[in-house]
């Protein structure tokens, strides 16, 4: 179950009437999801810094006009996403949505968990397989698993049905098993994958 | 966190492992450095919007004062202490420079090229100055400075100053002011032609000085035109109220004039006479919006407008040609040889041109 974000709540009530030190809330609570995000979609750092200036303009300047009844975090992906989505219509090419593959992983996060250097060699092999899977299944697990939204808010992010998501996630999370399990795997997996 | 349980086979009903690999691996992020900047961006813009707002709230206000302005505040007299920004105009001709550019001179003799033909330049509280809003000055002195800002034959530019007032500038002016107005008024002074939009402020009056006439305003929207080679000044209230003191050099014949809107005051240099008529204003203010509007005007007062606006000279074989009267719209985005040819061909006249000058003589 969705647990309701109260602080959210609050600080978006404060964003229609205008309140700045609301808008900085957001921007410090979201910006390294939004960031993420938008890497997705452009490879250049500073487009998709401007994508997200452009929204928190926009969300200022549209403050009339917000539904006072919204989950931020799901709603600032998704203007960000339309916010890319029309800067590079302009461009005409198409959005693909695409990983970066740690060559030299960044372990920051992943240190904590795994400490071996053959976990590193899965976890690269893990993006590997994940890049091989279509754009859109990339997309919807890299919403579900790495920014947790619903189902419900995926599918609408993505302009599908929420059954549709659901599949889509599904058949992605098998068809990463089925891959990572036929490589040959070190022993010291034998937490991770049975 | 890993779950450590084992999973059956091929049923990938929760992937909880595959999950927390997913989960737990991101790609680089921003560095903090640049959060914070992009963030500044941001909440700079932010505040820009929320400034532009409330000044035109303010403005609308402005524009909708009424003519039933106290007596009381009508008689006071205008000071008449010279503010020093005069002198400092005369000491800048508009014809010293090389180049053809806008040039605003800083207190601390910094001078800044302006190319564009048409130049936003705003001004915010603390000294900073933005220029067609890319390039951004530092005012240091901003507590005590004045600037300059010379406009010259072909070129026109949107001041907004420190208090949101905005001031169009035509062609061939000049303007001295403080970078930061004082406390008890709001003083500028203008060579030239310039159209305001002054944001009402009841504790500082703004006043426009000129080489003649100081233009007292409340809270408004005028045209002053103040050419030094003109023969007349004079001052176009559109709307709101203003009051103007005209030959302020004089002793005795100092007199003050209180103007409506729609009301033109015209004073004529040589004889210190005043007159006061109620126009149609939109002639003497459609250049803001870069038209000109004809009605029945002299050839004479044609040319020398098209002159200063396009930096261009005009010359006619016939002085009686400058007599002929000519009503209508131009269109100040054509180029210069367009407009001539629009007025000649209207007015009977033959267009000559011999590199920058411009010869009109009557067709046979």
């Amino acid at each position: 179950m969705k647990s309701v974000d109260f602080d959210d709540i609050v600080h978006w009530k404060k964003i229609i009437e205008g309140d700045i030190d609301s808008y900085k809330f957001f921007y410090e609570k979201y910006v390294d999801d939004l960031f993420s995000y938008g890497k997705k979609f452009l490879s250049d750092e500073e487009e998709v810094k401007d994508a997200i200036h452009d929204l928190f303009i926009d969300l200022y300047s549209y403050k009339s006009k917000l539904s006072k009844d919204i989950t931020v975090k799901y709603y600032l992906l998704f203007s960000l996403k339309n916010k890319i989505i029309a800067n590079t219509k302009k461009k005409a090419f198409s959005l693909r949505f695409q990983h970066d593959i740690p060559g030299n992983v960044d372990l920051n996060q992943e240190e904590k968990f795994i400490n071996k250097e053959s976990d590193a060699a899965l976890l690269k092999r893990m993006h590997l397989e994940l890049d091989k899977l279509p754009d859109r299944q990339k997309e919807a697990v890299y919403l579900k698993y790495s920014q947790n939204l619903t189902y419900e808010e995926i599918a609408r992010l993505m302009g599908v049905n929420t059954a549709t998501c659901r599949t889509l996630i599904y058949r992605s999370i098998k068809q990463l098993r089925k891959s990572l399990n036929e490589i040959p795997l070190s022993t010291n997996f034998e937490f991770a994958f049975k | 966190m890993h779950s450590n349980h084992t999973n059956d086979g091929d049923e990938p009903s929760h992937g909880d492992d595959i999950k927390s690999l997913l989960a737990s691996s991101n790609s680089k992020g921003v560095s903090s450095r640049d959060k914070k900047l992009l963030w500044e961006r941001i909440e700079a813009e932010i505040q820009r919007k929320k400034k532009r707002f409330f000044y035109r709230k303010i403005g609308i206000a402005a524009t909708l004062i009424s003519l039933l302005i106290s007596g009381v505040a009508i008689v006071t007299t205008l000071t008449t202490t010279e503010s020093g920004m005069a002198e400092i105009a005369q000491n800048i001709s508009l014809e010293s420079f090389e180049s053809n550019d806008v040039q605003l001179f800083l207190s601390d003799t910094r001078n800044v090229e302006i190319s564009s033909e048409e130049s936003n330049i705003t001004y915010q509280v603390g000294g900073k100055i933005s220029i067609d809003s890319s390039e951004e000055f530092e005012e240091k002195n901003f507590e005590s400075g004045f600037n300059t800002l010379i406009v010259p034959y072909g070129r026109k530019t949107k001041l907004t100053l420190e208090d949101g007032t905005k001031v169009w500038v035509n062609s061939g002016s000049k303007l001295v002011y403080p970078v930061s107005f004082n406390n008890k008024e709001r003083k500028i002074f203008v060579e030239g032609e310039a159209f305001f939009e002054v944001i009402k402020d009841k504790e500082r009056p703004f006043i426009v000085e000129t080489n003649d006439t100081n233009l007292r305003v409340l809270g408004t929207s005028f045209n002053v035109s103040s050419y030094s080679d003109d023969q007349t000044i004079s001052a176009v209230l559109v709307t709101g109220s203003l009051m103007v003191l005209v030959d302020k050099s004089s002793k005795i014949r100092k007199k003050e004039t209180l103007l409506k809107p729609n009301d033109r005051l015209s004073f004529h240099k040589a004889s210190k006479k005043t007159v006061v008529k109620k126009v149609n204003v939109s002639p003497y203010i459609s250049w803001k919006d870069g038209y000109l509007i004809y009605n029945s005007t002299s050839l004479k007062k044609v040319f020398t407008q098209l002159e200063r606006y396009y930096n261009i000279e005009i010359v006619l074989s016939d002085p009686l040609i400058s007599q002929e009267k000519l009503s209508g719209k131009l269109d100040l985005k054509q180029n210069a040889e367009e407009i001539l040819e629009i007025i000649c061909s209207t007015s009977k006249l033959k267009l000559d041109k011999n590199e920058r000058r411009y010869i009109i003589n009557k067709s046979i």
